[in-house]
């Protein structure tokens, strides 16, 4: 855990020394940010007598290391829990694309292909003692979409996605696929024009 | 469905008629957007159910835009709906907002405080056996706080934490109580026109 999140600050760290060079949205040095942090905690007597908390961490960065080219990473994290039962699932891996467009453009459209790890942990009672149960694996994606800039630094990214997943548990093996399709917003951070 | 779609788009052309005025991200008819959509269909031996796939739509988008200079009155819209072998379960919470948020042209961090009002439904519907259609509705109240930190000149990070009282009735039955506190970190839109170029306002 204490590894993925010092990952995370140091692409933050990083893209920040990065877009001080670009030019434009899809200019090298570039970066494009998303993602989302979330906790949620419900109690009272209409949720049940424990309280239901929720975290989950989605952030999501694509740095140009060319013009057009990107690479990156996401990690998708969620913790429930409801008094002594939990689940954990962790999906983190990187990916790489291309994305049209030039200084002028004000849409980006772009392919993304990439790779997760994948785990899933669930803590749950039985009649008699805490019971544990987890299966790994991986997926592998292939999206299609485009991102519209909303303004000179926030776009609206439209993007279409197919994962293959494969899981393990106990050395029994399943698979399974996953459409998605989402819109969302994102941060274009570049420099902007040479004056 | 076609309701909430109508909303969203009236609250765009909104947005985009009123924020042609505004000379930064707190000053009036400035306007802020935030949310996300997202539908997901899951399927193969891994997630199947009786040869059933699993389908999922969320929906959350909101929209503030400043009355004046720093208050600001906005709505917002969450729903979901999941599809499962056994059962579909919507949920729909739509409602107006109205709050203050400080900050001035040559400000990075706008703090923020709100509250609202949304009317909640929830559709839970079984699929096999009965046929039963189960309704619940109510209503939220909701108190925000937090800071807008604006890491472009019109793309922020919303840091807000919220507390909702959750009212609901089944049947005509009151149910109990319940409370949700979340914290929460995302990507918001500061829609602007920017400077008047004439009068010199940064």
């Amino acid at each position: 855990m204490k590894t993925k999140l010092i990952a995370v600050i140091f692409i933050i760290t990083s893209s920040y020394f990065a877009v001080a060079q670009a030019e434009y949205a899809v200019d090298k040095g570039a970066v494009i940010l998303s993602g989302n942090i979330g906790f949620s905690s419900s109690g009272g007597d209409l949720y049940g007598s424990k309280r239901s908390n929720i975290f989950t961490l989605t952030p999501s960065v694509s740095a140009f290391v060319s013009k057009n080219v990107f690479l990156g990473s996401a990690l998708a994290f969620s913790y429930q829990s409801q008094g002594t039962e939990n689940a954990t699932s962790v999906q983190v891996g990187p990916h790489f694309g291309y994305a049209g467009g030039t200084a002028t453009s004000t849409s980006f459209p772009f392919f993304i292909v990439g790779i997760r790890y994948l785990a899933e942990r669930f803590n749950y009672n039985d009649y008699f003692s805490i019971r544990s149960s987890s299966r790994y694996g991986y997926s592998g994606i292939i999206g299609v979409g485009a991102v519209l800039t909303v303004s000179n630094h926030l776009g609206m990214t439209f993007e279409g996605d197919f994962n293959f997943v494969h899981l393990t548990r106990k050395n029994v093996s399943a698979n399974g696929n996953i459409i998605s399709l989402n819109i969302g917003l994102c941060g274009l951070l570049y420099k902007g024009p040479k004056k | 469905m076609k309701i909430t779609i109508n909303l969203v788009l009236l609250f765009v052309a909104l947005s985009n008629l009123a924020m042609a005025q505004a000379e930064y991200a707190v000053d009036r008819a400035a306007v802020q957007i935030t949310g996300s959509f997202g539908l997901i269909t899951k399927g193969g031996k891994l997630y199947e159910e009786h040869g059933k796939r699993y389908s999922g739509l969320a929906l959350s988008p909101s929209i503030n835009c400043l009355l004046t200079r720093n208050f600001f009155f906005g709505g917002s819209i969450q729903y979901s709906s999941h599809t499962s072998d056994e059962n579909n379960r919507s949920t729909i919470s739509i409602g107006p907002h109205l709050g203050v948020i400080s900050g001035n042209a040559g400000s990075n961090l706008f703090p923020y405080l709100s509250g609202g009002l949304s009317y909640h439904r929830d559709n839970i519907s079984q699929l096999r056996g009965d046929d039963d259609t189960n309704i619940i509705h109510g209503t939220d109240i909701t108190f925000s706080a937090g800071a807008v930190y604006a890491i472009a000149k019109h793309c922020g990070f919303n840091i807000g934490i919220q507390y909702s009282i959750v009212k609901l009735r089944e049947n005509g039955n009151d149910l109990p109580v319940g409370d949700v506190l979340s914290f929460n970190i995302g990507i918001t839109g500061l829609l602007f026109k920017g400077a008047d170029k004439n009068t010199g306002t940064q």
